[in-house]
């Protein structure tokens, strides 16, 4: 199919590269088929495009970036049904950012991540219970020397991470 | 929408597997116990609200600008590799 976005423009998209949401996203409960999307200007951001109204797309990183300490998520056992998880699948865990002040205010929801079963790309925004983790967790200082510093400490963790 | 009225003590149970126990009335608040299977989730509705609406503001989000912040990741990327002198640039803004 071809599917025309907002931020990236027209694109084709092949229907085992669309990923599905049963409960779709909060607040756009609707939408239930995403796309996502890695290109090379963005990174190490990646898309999470809507193909129902490609118009909807969310920023998304591995949340790593954002968060110094370990960030697991745990799923409960109906975000487990929700994923069809079974034994030995792979789970792919996303932020979702957001971009305030004109770049200067960013942050991550790590509140409500966007997990991804590899197998059969169902995904799911969970929520986590945990009272450490916010809605808008913030990634960069004021300054933008700080901030290339917090970038470039995050990209060593991840590189290390493996 | 089912309405109950409950004292104190009393319980509602929702099918054979979910319990809620009124645990204690004070001033404007009750404070309830939720006996529920592992499988159900329970969170406060504010909870879904705040991501509900995080996730409003986060879809407005313009190519331009997630450009612009990837761009100052991958500076401090390439920066960090020039070497330990730590030759900051001056501040060019990024808006």
């Amino acid at each position: 199919m071809f599917l025309n976005s907002k931020v990236l423009g027209e694109m084709e998209v092949r229907d085992e590269a669309i990923l599905y949401f049963p409960d779709g996203i909060f607040g756009f409960d609707e939408l239930k088929r995403f796309i996502m999307v890695e290109v090379e200007e963005f990174l190490p951001f990646l898309w999470l495009i809507s193909t129902e109204q490609p118009e909807i797309g969310f920023a998304i990183a591995d949340p790593r970036l954002f968060y110094g300490s370990p960030y697991e998520v745990n799923l409960s056992e109906s975000d487990k049904d929700a994923l069809d998880h079974q034994t030995g699948d792979q789970i792919s865990t996303f932020v979702i950012v957001s971009i305030a002040d004109g770049g200067r205010k960013i942050t991550a929801n790590l509140k409500g991540p966007v997990v991804l079963n590899t197998r059969n790309r169902l995904g799911k925004q969970v929520v986590v219970y945990s009272s450490s983790f916010s809605v808008r967790q913030h990634l960069l200082a004021p300054e933008e020397d700080q901030a290339a510093t917090v970038g470039a400490s995050a990209r060593s963790r991840i590189a290390a991470q493996g | 929408m089912l309405i109950l009225t409950r004292k104190f003590g009393e319980n509602i149970r929702i099918g054979d597997k979910i319990k809620i126990i009124i645990l204690d009335v004070k001033g404007g608040q009750v404070k309830l116990g939720i006996d529920a299977p592992p499988n159900v989730a329970v969170h406060r509705e504010e909870i879904y609200e705040r991501i509900r609406e995080e996730n409003r503001r986060a879809s407005g989000i313009s190519a331009k600008a997630l450009r612009d912040v990837a761009s100052i990741f991958n500076k401090g990327k390439k920066r960090r590799s020039r070497g330990p002198t730590g030759d900051a640039a001056p501040s060019t803004g990024s808006t």
